[in-house]
């Protein structure tokens, strides 16, 4: 089932750029937003014979960013925590998206860990923007708060898209494809690589061959089965040749040894941070306590490697919750 | 591949996928060569090697020059195919039907045969013609590259795929989609379906009587290391299959696809707990006198036994159904230790 992306929405339409509707319903707003783990799949898929850069996000729903909006009367005055300059662009657009000819001080709370490619500062943008919404008593489509958190950031992750499951094209800021409404059951064992962190705006988009391309439109097929099948299986072999095909661009040296690694723990498939420096190793959740097990003898198994910092997360809690906001 | 409406082409360039049985899947093509012949085309208009109404010269008398001459029809190239007498007059006025041009090449190699002097002639047209474009479907490496897309509706579709039976005649189909249905099951087995007297698995060369699979050369787009096992299917019993899959499943398909399917079924029926894909590359239209014909059908076709002959080497003289444990082998060059050995 495909979906256009233009018609898919997590909130309901509301006539939210009525000038005479923004009218500050309250001096203060408050808006949150998910991390996530990296991608399941990322890279040049052909879309209406056009070839768009796009991914598909892993959640990671128990670190967030939590933002706090309070509007001030002079025009222009953006106030943010040092250092957050993105979220002060952010909240800068949003007013402008709003109509509101007035400034805000911002407060941020982020538990994300920062530089590891789990979206730490889309969060931080996307709870601003959220925000600043809500400070006039308005839930933003995603849509909107995905092309203000482009513009204000360049590329962003899909996680202002929560209940379902989108082919994200992040330097657009557009869905191109809802897969579906959630993953399939998953469970997560992920950790850190000794790797540096890549600044997602420095890297040069990947030059894929045609063979890598190809490739890729088959694991966007698969990705699309899975999701639409509930298969955890086949969503773990898709993360796993999408770490592969993008290995040409951004080396993992570990890659090989966890692949044998999770094969031999019963695991379904290995997911890598594109973009990031995480890693996970993927087990099927639909039975809980036999994946849950296989996470355990893997994470003994890692510590062999070194990798003794290995934490569990489901992607799919999220989803079910129906998300966050 | 384009989801929106489209062209002829893009309208029927996938297969339909068929139920044949519980656990066997047909993946049955109007016309399976317009995978190769649509990228390979589109690629060359990328790359500046075709321009708007540019030339294409290729070599062919099946169902790629078809394919070669609705996308010219469609996008206004001017395409030259060479063929030789053999071709028949329904098909030939199909092709000129949509404006190719046809070069006919009277005189055989002096060992008989016309697949040389056809590459001759398609020579002296790229001399004649330097700006030509020459698709090269034995040999172009987009050819096998192209069956993504299959693959992708495959696995759409299906999911992951546990064994591709099909048809092997230039190598890019069966080569192709199992590459890439790999990606998401590396132990999908592939069952390759081949004719005896064809030198594509290390028979040697010789009359056969079922066309539009094997080759009396070796095509480069074969890649052998993709094929855990062959069978090789007589003409007579292709053509027993091809009836058989029209009466019981009412698909008119070409006797490559009853070939193809006889043996997936077989295989299917070996293994309930796989799910099979079987590839039925073109429809029964060209075969209306001869396989669909009563009076041809009696003369020729033979009722397959219920089980191949299981053989030690392709080098023995096969005549019935064979089956042969290929393992993945890199090149029918290896075969003569294997041989020797048993």
């Amino acid at each position: 089932m495909t979906l256009l992306a233009a018609e898919t929405t997590t909130t309901p339409r509301t006539t939210w750029n009525a000038p005479d509707r923004a009218e500050p319903a309250a001096p203060v707003g408050h808006g949150i937003c998910g991390g996530h783990h990296g991608e399941i799949l990322q890279g040049a898929f052909r879309v209406a014979g056009e070839e768009v850069r796009a991914l598909i996000t892993l959640p990671m729903p128990d670190k967030t960013a939590e933002a706090t909006v309070r509007i001030l009367p002079e025009p222009g005055k953006i106030s943010v925590p040092a250092g957050k300059t993105k979220a002060a662009a952010a909240a800068r657009l949003t007013l402008g998206h709003l109509g509101l000819d007035s400034g805000c001080e911002i407060s941020l709370r982020n538990d994300i860990p920062a530089s590891l490619g789990m979206g730490s500062s889309t969060a931080d943008v996307v709870a601003t923007i959220r925000a600043v919404g809500d400070s006039v008593g308005q839930r933003l489509p995603g849509a909107v708060v995905a092309r203000l958190a482009v513009e204000a950031e360049t590329a962003a992750d899909s996680i202002m898209y929560p209940g379902s499951v989108p082919l994200f094209a992040h330097r657009e800021g557009r869905i191109l494809e809802t897969l579906g409404p959630e993953l399939p059951p998953l469970l997560v064992l992920g950790f850190k690589l000794d790797v540096a962190g890549i600044d997602t705006l420095e890297m040069r988009p990947a030059r894929y061959t045609r063979e890598e391309k190809a490739r890729l439109g088959v694991l966007l097929a698969a990705a699309r089965h899975a999701i639409g099948t509930g298969d955890p299986v086949l969503l773990g072999k898709v993360a796993s040749a999408s770490a592969a095909v993008n290995q040409r661009f951004i080396e993992r040296p570990l890659l090989p040894e966890l692949t044998r690694l999770a094969r031999r723990a019963g695991a379904v498939g290995v997911q890598i941070a594109h973009s990031g420096s995480v890693a996970g190793v993927l087990f099927d959740a639909r039975e809980p306590l036999r994946a849950a097990g296989a996470a355990s003898r893997c994470r003994d198994e890692l510590s062999r490697l070194g990798i003794d910092q290995a934490y569990l997360f489901s992607p799919y809690e999220n989803y079910r919750q129906g998300g966050r906001q | 591949m384009n989801r929106g409406l489209g062209n002829y082409s893009d309208a029927i360039a996938l297969p339909k996928l068929i139920k044949l049985g519980p656990n066997l899947i047909g993946a049955a093509f109007s016309l399976m060569k317009l995978v190769p012949a649509r990228y390979i085309l589109h690629k060359a208009t990328e790359t500046g090697q075709l321009e708007a109404g540019g030339k294409i010269v290729e070599t062919t008398s099946g169902t790629f020059g078809l394919a070669l001459a609705i996308e010219s029809a469609l996008h206004g190239w001017d395409l030259t195919l060479v063929s030789d007498p053999v071709i028949d007059a329904q098909f030939a006025s199909r092709l000129a039907g949509m404006g190719a041009r046809l070069d006919i090449v009277t005189e055989p190699a002096p060992g008989g045969g016309y697949q040389q002097p056809r590459i001759d002639r398609v020579e002296e047209l790229l001399k004649e013609y330097p700006e030509a474009f020459c698709p090269q479907q034995y040999t172009n490496p987009d050819n096998p590259r192209s069956y993504a897309v299959v693959a992708e509706h495959l696995v759409d579709s299906l999911g992951a795929v546990d064994t591709l039976i099909g048809p092997v005649g230039s190598g890019g189909s069966m080569s192709g989609t199992a590459r890439f249905l790999r990606q998401v099951n590396s132990d999908m087995l592939a069952v390759g379906v081949d004719t005896h007297h064809s030198v594509i698995f290390g028979q040697p060369d010789g009359p056969r009587a079922l066309r539009g699979l094997g080759n009396s050369l070796m095509p480069a787009n074969v890649d052998h290391s993709t094929f855990d096992e062959v069978h090789w299917i007589s003409n007579g019993h292709a053509a027993h299959a091809t009836r058989g899959l029209h009466r019981s499943h009412a698909a008119f398909m070409g006797p490559t696809s009853g070939a193809a399917y006889f043996v997936a079924a077989w295989h299917a029926r070996a293994h309930p707990d796989r799910l099979h894909v079987v590839m039925l590359p073109d429809e029964g239209h060209r075969y209306h006198a001869t396989v669909y014909d009563d009076e041809w059908f009696a003369a020729n076709a033979e009722a397959p036994p219920d089980e191949p002959r299981t053989v030690g080497s392709p080098l023995e003289g096969l005549r019935d159904w064979c089956r042969f444990e290929w393992n993945r082998r890199p090149s029918p060059a290896e075969l003569t230790a294997v041989g020797a050995a048993q």
